[in-house]
């Protein structure tokens, strides 16, 4: 079993890197390279996204639809192959062995202008490990440029399946650092709702102005389709939360672009009621996510690039549903979250990124429990890490080989972990310390 | 006297009656500023390959708007202009105001410098 996914990890690598190698004419997605006619590193921090510049900002807003007139398919692909090793082996993933070279993601694309002023970012993607097609991150958008006062005014209509995925900013939600992960990660075990807590369960809809290149205000509600829709597009119903009434999702950011740099700082809201045991005749937890975040980014002529950003989070949580079925021993309770990263690039090819991440909250023995390697003996959620990442993206240029198909970016992280699920030394309750979970990611991730 | 002198210095009189000459551009500290500001929508490259933005290869001394197979917005195409330096001169330090109506979605080339640098830029290529 293991010897098998691991040759077909390696010929899909060795696939990825011949579409690299022999397709003739770069980017996060490729296919919008080919209709602006820009390259990736135009909109890409680094050519490969997903990390956006202002333009790329402008371009998602305006709902990556502009071209230069010429139609191209909207159709772009992706592949991840990763290696993960951890310090200590999981024993937790069934004779999976440490050191796991994985085809983690394989993804299908409709990514750019539908007609006239819609367009789309849709992803399906076939999970490697799990070996299941599912709709992955999914924004369809329609935007019309108008003006108030002569003030140029940017209106915009999201459907979108996770609150963030539409942001144009990457401080939260799925656009931050880090980009990706080994499938075989050992996630801590709490993180607040809006950090991916209702992707691709919920379907919502929100309107957005920017207004003069500066403020960006958004407003949106969210809601759980149905158990036959979920099932239709790859998602578990079981498996996925229930939202009980709409969510409420709000945003609102000031951006300053000098063309050499730029910044921004922001807000963003989501409240939501969701159902224990998705039994909706059951009193609801409510969690209300308050996010801060800023960003600077230096481009210059775009030779050396820094770019910092970070957000903290602030959730109330009213667990009363969760303590009603026994999941939590309190309902009044809170979660915190700050991280940040600060990345230097160089040629838009070499990059470094160093992240922190911290989660900490109030404690509970009935939330947070004791089980190896997941769980908490303190009952609490408290982790805190540090990565430094190096990449290489060799193509995505303007001049690059094989622009724009040709897209590549090779990388390796290093995760600590200083403490993990509330403690530092035998966290879990069952001896394992919060350094056993550190670990070494080795990937290669190509588009077309 | 010698001759080169007095051609000099009569030069050097008349410039200075004609008022301050602008500053002749720096086509290197230009390369610079286009790919700040510019690079993202436009390409000097002689393939004539459009962007967000139509391509600038041998701009200067062309006639606004005729860049084949880019769509141009009315109010480019109507102009009428003719992209002289002194055309590029008015237009880039604030595009929308200069041209009502256009999709160039750029506020401006922040220092004067920064525009003779520009042009002398623009000018190598072709
Ligand atoms: C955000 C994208 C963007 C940026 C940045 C940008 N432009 Fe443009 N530019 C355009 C677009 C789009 C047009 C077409 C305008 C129209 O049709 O109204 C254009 C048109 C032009 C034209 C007229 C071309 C013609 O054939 O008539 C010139 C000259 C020009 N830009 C110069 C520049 C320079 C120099 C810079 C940098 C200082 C710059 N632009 C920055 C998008 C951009």
């Amino acid at each position: 079993m293991c010897r098998n996914s691991l040759t077909s990890a390696l010929w899909l690598a060795i696939a990825g890197l011949c579409l690299v190698a022999f397709t003739p004419s770069a980017s996060a997605l490729p296919s919008y390279a080919r209709q602006t006619g820009d390259s990736c590193s135009a909109c890409h921090v680094s050519a490969f996204g997903p990390q956006l510049t202002p333009h790329g900002m402008a371009f998602k807003l305006h709902a990556y639809a502009e071209s230069t007139g010429a139609w191209t398919p909207p159709v772009s692909a992706q592949a991840i192959v990763s290696y993960l090793s951890t310090s200590k082996d999981n024993p937790a993933s069934e004779g999976e062995a440490n050191g796991n070279f994985k085809m983690d993601e394989l993804g299908f694309f409709l990514a750019g202008k539908i007609a006239g002023p819609v367009g789309a970012f849709a992803q399906v993607t076939y999970d490697g490990p799990g070996h299941v097609w599912g709709i992955d991150n999914v924004d369809l958008r329609a935007a019309v440029d108008t003006e108030m006062d002569q003030t140029p005014v940017v209106l915009g209509l999201s459907v979108n399946n996770n609150p963030g995925v539409q942001d144009p900013w990457n401080t939260y939600g799925p656009w931050r650092y880090p980009f990706n992960d080994s499938a075989f990660a050992i996630g801590s075990i709490a993180a607040p709702l809006i950090d991916g807590g209702l992707e691709e369960q919920v379907i919502g809809a929100t309107v957005s102005a920017f207004i003069d290149s500066r403020y960006y205000v958004e407003a949106g509600v969210y809601a759980t389709p149905s158990d036959g829709f979920l099932d239709s597009v790859g998602v578990a119903p079981d498996e996925a939360a229930k939202l009980d009434g709409a969510a409420f999702y709000a945003r609102a950011g000031y951006q300053r672009d000098w063309g050499k740099d730029n910044m921004h700082v922001g807000a963003a809201l989501l409240t939501a009621n969701l159902s224990p045991e998705r039994d909706s005749s059951l009193p609801s937890d409510s969690i209300t996510d308050l996010v801060l975040d800023a960003g600077y980014q230096f481009l210059g002529t775009r030779k050396q690039i820094v770019n910092v950003q970070g957000a903290y989070t602030y959730e109330w949580r009213d667990l009363k549903g969760s303590r009603f079925v026994g999941d939590a021993d309190r309902a009044s309770a809170d979660l915190q979250s700050f991280h940040v990263d600060a990345s230097y690039v160089y040629d838009q090819t070499y990059e470094a990124v160093l992240g922190l991440n911290a989660v900490w909250g109030s404690s509970d023995a009935a939330l947070y429990a004791p089980d190896p390697v997941e769980g908490s003996r303190t009952g609490s959620p408290d982790t805190t890490s540090v990565s430094l990442e190096g990449d290489w993206v060799p193509f995505g240029k303007d001049d690059s080989y094989g622009a724009p198909y040709a897209n590549l970016k090779l990388g390796l992280r290093l995760t600590h972990n200083f403490t993990f699920n509330g403690a530092s030394s035998n966290y879990d309750g069952f001896g394992r310390d919060a350094s056993d979970n550190d670990s070494v990611l080795a990937f290669l991730w190509t588009a077309l | 006297m010698d001759r080169a002198l007095i051609v000099t210095l009569a030069l050097l009189t008349a410039g200075a009656l004609t008022g301050p000459a602008a500053e002749a551009g720096d086509p290197e500290a230009g390369m610079d500023a286009f790919a700040t500001y510019c690079a993202d929508c436009h390409s000097t490259s002689d393939d004539m390959k459009n962007r967000k933005g139509p391509s600038l290869f041998g701009i200067i001394g062309r006639k606004a708007g005729t860049v084949p197979g880019f769509e141009y917005s009315d109010a480019n195409k109507a102009t009428g202009w003719v992209w002289t330096q002194d055309q590029l001169r008015s237009y880039l330090p604030n595009p929308r105001a200069a041209m009502p109506g256009t999709k160039m979605k750029f506020d401006g080339v922040p220092t004067g410098e920064e525009v003779e640098d520009l042009i002398a830029f623009l000018e190598t290529r072709k």
